[in-house]
C-alpha cells in the first residue's frame, strides 16, 4: 500500500459496497420505486449497480412488467412485451451494456410502451442463476427459448379467446400457459414453474381431446376449475377450458378467488350460445 | 356443534348453498348431508365420487409439484365453476379423510363462503 495511486477511488468502493450491501443482500423482494425524473436512466442504473445474478422485474401501475436478467452489471437478457402483449425474449449479442441494449429495438419500443403507462413503475430482484444462460452459448433460458419459438409459430393462428383472456390473468398468476391444438400459444412466468405447468396442460390436454371425442361436437366446452394446496403456503392451480383452448394459471392461494371472480366476469361477457 | 348443525348453520348464512355434504374419503361415504329439497341418493353419491377425484388428483405428481407448500402435497380445495352451479369440495386440514362437499348457485360469494367453510372443516371435531 505504498503507492497511494493504487488504490481505488473511494466514491467507486463506496458505490460498489451499497450496491452490495443494499441491492442483492435484501434481494429486495419487496417493491422498490423507481425515480421517474428520468426513470430510463434510473433503470440502467439500477442494472448496472446489480452485481449478483439477478433478475430485476420492472412494473408499471397498469401491471405491465419488464424483466432484466443481469449479472456483473451486464445485460444477459430482457423479457419484454410486445404491443399484442405477446412475450419476447431478446438476448445481446455483445457486451450486454444495458446502455446500449435498452436503446435496441425492439426493447426500446418496449421500454417506450412500458413508461408511457407509468405514474409509479417499480422493481423487484429476483435471485437468478446465470448457468441457465451460459451452459450453452446458444440456448436461453430454456422455458424463454420455448416462448420465442412457439410464440414465433403461432403467430400465424388466430389467437384463441382465452388467450386475450390469459392478459388478464398475469396480473394474479405467477406463470400461465394456454394450450390448443397440442401448440402453446401463451408461455408466461416464471421458467422454474412453467415446465411443470407446461407438463399439466399437456396432460389436461389428452383428456380434453379425449372428452371432445365422446361429446358432441355441438355441446358447450366452456368450463373452469380450480384446485389448491394447503391454505397455509400452498399455490393453486386454476385451469379453464374454452373454444378447444386450455389455460392453466398457477397462482398463490390467497389469489385464487380473485382469479374465479375474474372468471366470473369473462363469462358473463360470453355470448349466451357459447357458453 | 356436530357436523349436521355446522352445516345447517352454514346454509343458512349462505343460502346460496343448496347442498352440503361431509365425507370420509378414505371410506368413499358421505356421512352427512344437509340440503334445501330432499335429493336422491346417486346425486349424493356421485358427489362423494367427485370429491374423491378432485382432492385426490394429485397422485399423478405434476398437480401436486405445483401446489405443494413444500411438505403436503395434496389437494385441500377444488372449486368446479359451471354456468348455473359451483361445486366446492374442502379437504379438512386436521384430518385429511374428512371433506365437505357443497353445491351452491353462481351467486355465491367465495371469497366469503371459502373461509367460513374451511375454519368449519378445520375445527371440526367428530368424535362427538
Amino acid at each position: 500500500m505504498s503507492d497511494g495511486a493504487e488504490l481505488p477511488d473511494v466514491s467507486v468502493l463506496v458505490s460498489r459496497l451499497h450496491s452490495l450491501s443494499c441491492a442483492q443482500s435484501l434481494n429486495f423482494r419487496e417493491k422498490c420505486p423507481l425515480s421517474m425524473d428520468d426513470p430510463r436512466a434510473s433503470l440502467i442504473a439500477k442494472i448496472e449497480e446489480t452485481q449478483l445474478p439477478r433478475r430485476l422485474v420492472f412494473t408499471n401501475d397498469r401491471a405491465g412488467k419488464i424483466s432484466f436478467f443481469v449479472n456483473g452489471g451486464r445485460l444477459l437478457g430482457v423479457e419484454y412485451f410486445t404491443s399484442l402483449g405477446k412475450t419476447r425474449f431478446y438476448k445481446p449479442s455483445g457486451t450486454g451494456d444495458p446502455r446500449r441494449v435498452v436503446c435496441t429495438e425492439p426493447v426500446a419500443e418496449a421500454l417506450e410502451r412500458f413508461f408511457r403507462k407509468a405514474n409509479q413503475p417499480t422493481v423487484r430482484s429476483y435471485r437468478f442463476d446465470p448457468n441457465e444462460l451460459q451452459d450453452d452459448e446458444e440456448c436461453d433460458p430454456p422455458a424463454i427459448l420455448d416462448i420465442s419459438r412457439v410464440l414465433s409459430e403461432a403467430d400465424a393462428i388466430p389467437l384463441s379467446p382465452l388467450a386475450a383472456f390469459s392478459d388478464q390473468c398475469r396480473v394474479l398468476a405467477e406463470a400461465l400457459v394456454v394450450l390448443k391444438d397440442g401448440e402453446f400459444q401463451v408461455l408466461w412466468g416464471d421458467p422454474g414453474l412453467l415446465e411443470p405447468l407446461k407438463s399439466l396442460a399437456m396432460e389436461e390436454g389428452a383428456k380434453h381431446i379425449e372428452q371432445t371425442r365422446i361429446v358432441s361436437e355441438d355441446m358447450p366446452e366452456t368450463a373452469c376449475a380450480i384446485y389448491s394446496g394447503h391454505p397455509s403456503g400452498g399455490r393453486s392451480v386454476f385451469c379453464a377450458t374454452q373454444s378447444g383452448a386450455i389455460l392453466l394459471a398457477l397462482c398463490p392461494y390467497e389469489k385464487s378467488t380473485e382469479l374465479i371472480t375474474l372468471w366470473q366476469s369473462h363469462l358473463a361477457k360470453l355470448p349466451e350460445a357459447s357458453l | 356443534m356436530e357436523v349436521a348443525e355446522r352445516m345447517r348453520s352454514l346454509r343458512t348464512q349462505f343460502p346460496e348453498c343448496t347442498l352440503m355434504a361431509f365425507a370420509d374419503l378414505s371410506a368413499g361415504m358421505i356421512l352427512s348431508v344437509s340440503a334445501d329439497t330432499s335429493r336422491m341418493q346417486e346425486e349424493i353419491s356421485g358427489l362423494c365420487s367427485t370429491a374423491k377425484d378432485v382432492l385426490s388428483c394429485t397422485a399423478s405428481g405434476s398437480l401436486g409439484s405445483l401446489i405443494t407448500n413444500g411438505t403436503d402435497t395434496n389437494a385441500f380445495e377444488a372449486i368446479l365453476i359451471e354456468h348455473e352451479e359451483v361445486g366446492v369440495f374442502l379437504r379438512s386440514t386436521v384430518k385429511q379423510n374428512d371433506a365437505f362437499c357443497c353445491v351452491c348457485s353462481a351467486q355465491i360469494s367465495l371469497s366469503h363462503f371459502l373461509p367460513a367453510v374451511r375454519a368449519a372443516i378445520d375445527t371440526l371435531d367428530v368424535s362427538q
